[in-house]
């Protein structure tokens, strides 16, 4: 857990009193001086008195809107960093709020790890700023460069990542691909004294092996064909910063080799060049492999591996995160609606249902994409099922079953003579229903069973006002 | 205790009142309750006079107060309610509201005997 004194207090605008106290106690603790307010009145004038720069404000105050109180605030001292506290539902207003310029919003309960964190970005702590621009990389994560989800897991994560920041220690991370490795990198890097310094990430997989160690180490001019001019490397590029090698078990045999002894003297000799130059660069790695695997596979050196493993972070995936997958779908649901300009007013509940229940085997990226594709094809509203893409209920295959729930069965062999006296409409509804139940109220199962797209069953239970299951 | 508080957790409840130490922990236990019991009579008293904006405004404040206690499932129920209010599914919120109003009788309970373990 961030643990920082901040000289100026945090102004904290909240009118449910134990919530108050409840952050009060959070911040304290964390080191942060705070200022209370209960009203859109206190609020103000505790702003103009004191040198509050950071605020937490809840959006319904019982004299006011809070962010009427966030444009004041703003207007009068545009460098404030606003907070704002929304209830679940009501992330439409947190969006709104976002383009007004709160710098970030929090959804209540607000868990003590992501207050914490939001805070801590907010005191503007330089994560990832110093990722260089020419340097190699992954695809830039969408989401701001702080873990959203407060569960067990992350918080286990957050406080491991701020114990190690400070020393030089080789961080190790390990995950599936998607549970945010390089997010993990940068947090490492931005907690560290080195949070100035450049952080240069490099993907040994996504680069011919026949150029990683130009890219790795640089090259000197005319030293192969095709280098026209001296080319400084990724650990040269890092100097006085962090040097992230993802899917470090990529990497050649030989070029293992040259990383080693980088590590052993900390330099790096160019290809084609004849002396060493020494560099001050810290090493985080990662990869979506088991690296002791690889090492008994004879894919990865033994030595170098004992090298790097100096600290191992594991990163969860997603199905293990219990309540973070709610809270990273409505953060980047605002986030993205802000970027496409829709208004889009939260996941309703069995939206938020199915997502408890997803596998998530892409895990935050797959999360992400499905956002991002419900933000680009809808106009706003609340998110519903069938506003998912269909390819994510196949996904329920891999969940575990759902109990059976009690319900009428279909009628098997001949028709009943009840059916056969009603309306075609009643008669569909009728046996829909009756699919459901002997499902156990899953709608892909049913609709594989019907013969038709689970949107298809959504959009008709939604116009019958029916409860789905997802 | 009821089913929407089976699984109440209040691991992070008690590591809040930690953090405020034994006086304001207990004055936090003290407007937890206080602060459930309002919300409570708030949802009665706007479900009885149908008046969806109250609904909406006690819904928001169960929804972070059943979540700070760690009711979990008493969290969704009121989030469940929520969004059937907005959906404008009546019939479905107001059968969740007695259900809602219920579970916050004994998380209030539940807070007092917290309260009993501090003071």
């Amino acid at each position: 857990m961030n643990r920082q004194t901040t000289s100026a207090p945090v102004l904290l605008v909240e009118d449910t009193v134990s919530l108050r106290l409840v952050y009060r106690a959070i911040l304290t603790a964390a080191g942060h001086p705070v200022d209370l307010a209960s009203s859109v009145a206190e609020g103000l004038a505790l702003f103009r008195t004191g040198r509050a720069r950071i605020v937490l404000l809840d959006l319904v105050l019982p004299d006011g809107e809070g962010l009427a109180l966030m444009r004041t605030m703003l207007a009068e001292r545009p460098d404030t960093r606003v907070i704002v506290l929304t209830a679940h539902g009501s992330v439409g207003r947190a969006v709104e709020a976002m383009r007004a310029g709160a710098h970030d919003f929090l959804v209540k309960p607000v868990e003590e790890a992501r207050l914490l964190a939001a805070l801590a970005n907010a005191a503007a702590i330089p994560v990832a700023r110093s990722r260089s621009a020419s340097a190699p990389s992954l695809a830039a994560n969408p989401i701001a460069p702080a873990f959203i989800g407060g569960s067990e897991p992350m918080a286990r994560i957050q406080a491991k990542i701020d114990s190690v920041a400070k020393s030089m220690a080789t961080v190790f991370i390990t995950g599936e691909s998607g549970t945010g490795k390089e997010l993990a990198a940068l947090a490492v890097h931005g907690a560290s004294p080195r949070a100035n310094g450049p952080f240069i990430a490099l993907n040994c997989g996504a680069i011919p092996q026949e150029l990683l160690e130009s890219e790795v180490f640089g090259h000197m001019k005319g030293s192969f064909t095709g280098a026209i001019s001296d080319k400084p490397g990724a650990a040269q590029a890092a100097d006085g910063g962090t040097l992230f090698l993802d899917e470090i078990c990529e990497m050649a045999p030989a070029l293992q080799t040259k990383l080693l002894r980088f590590l052993q003297t900390s330099t790096v000799v160019p290809v084609g060049a004849t002396r060493p130059r020494k560099v001050n660069v810290r090493i985080v790695c990662a990869t979506n492999r088991d690296p002791m695997d690889a090492v008994r596979r004879g894919q990865f050196r033994e030595d170098l591996f004992y090298r790097l493993f100096v600290v191992p972070i594991h990163m969860p995936p997603l199905r293990d995160r219990a309540e973070d997958v709610i809270e990273i779908a409505e953060t980047a649901l605002a986030r993205f609606a802000q970027e496409e300009g829709r208004s889009f007013e939260g996941l309703s509940p069995e939206v938020r249902a199915l997502f408890r229940r997803l596998p998530w085997p892409g895990n935050v990226r797959q999360l992400l994409n499905v956002i991002r594709n419900v933000v680009v094809l809808h106009p706003g509203g609340l998110v519903t099922p069938a506003m998912l893409p269909e390819a994510l209920f196949l996904q329920e295959d891999l969940a575990p079953p759902l109990p059976a729930a009690p319900g009428p069965a279909p009628a098997a062999g001949s028709l009943p003579e009840d059916l056969l006296s009603r309306p075609l409409a009643q008669v569909e509804r009728l046996v829909i229903e009756a699919v459901l139940a002997r499902n156990g109220g899953s709608v892909p199962r049913a609709a594989r069973v019907l013969d038709v797209s689970p949107s298809t069953l959504y959009r008709k239970l939604e116009s019958w006002g029916a409860k789905a299951e997802g | 205790m009821t089913g929407t508080l089976s699984d109440w957790d209040p691991t992070d409840l008690r590591r809040i009142i930690s953090l405020a130490g034994p006086q304001d922990g207990v004055q936090i236990l003290h407007h937890l309750r206080a602060d459930l019991e309002s919300a409570r009579e708030t949802l009665l008293s706007a479900l009885a006079a149908r008046d969806n904006p109250t609904l909406r405004r006690a819904s928001h404040v169960l929804i972070a107060l059943c979540g700070t206690a760690g009711a979990r499932s008493l969290h969704r129920t009121a989030e469940e309610f929520h969004g059937h209010l907005l959906q404008g599914t009546e019939a479905t919120a107001t059968a969740l509201a007695d259900r809602l109003a219920e579970g916050v009788l004994g998380l209030s309970a539940l807070i007092s005997d917290e309260l009993a373990r501090w003071t």
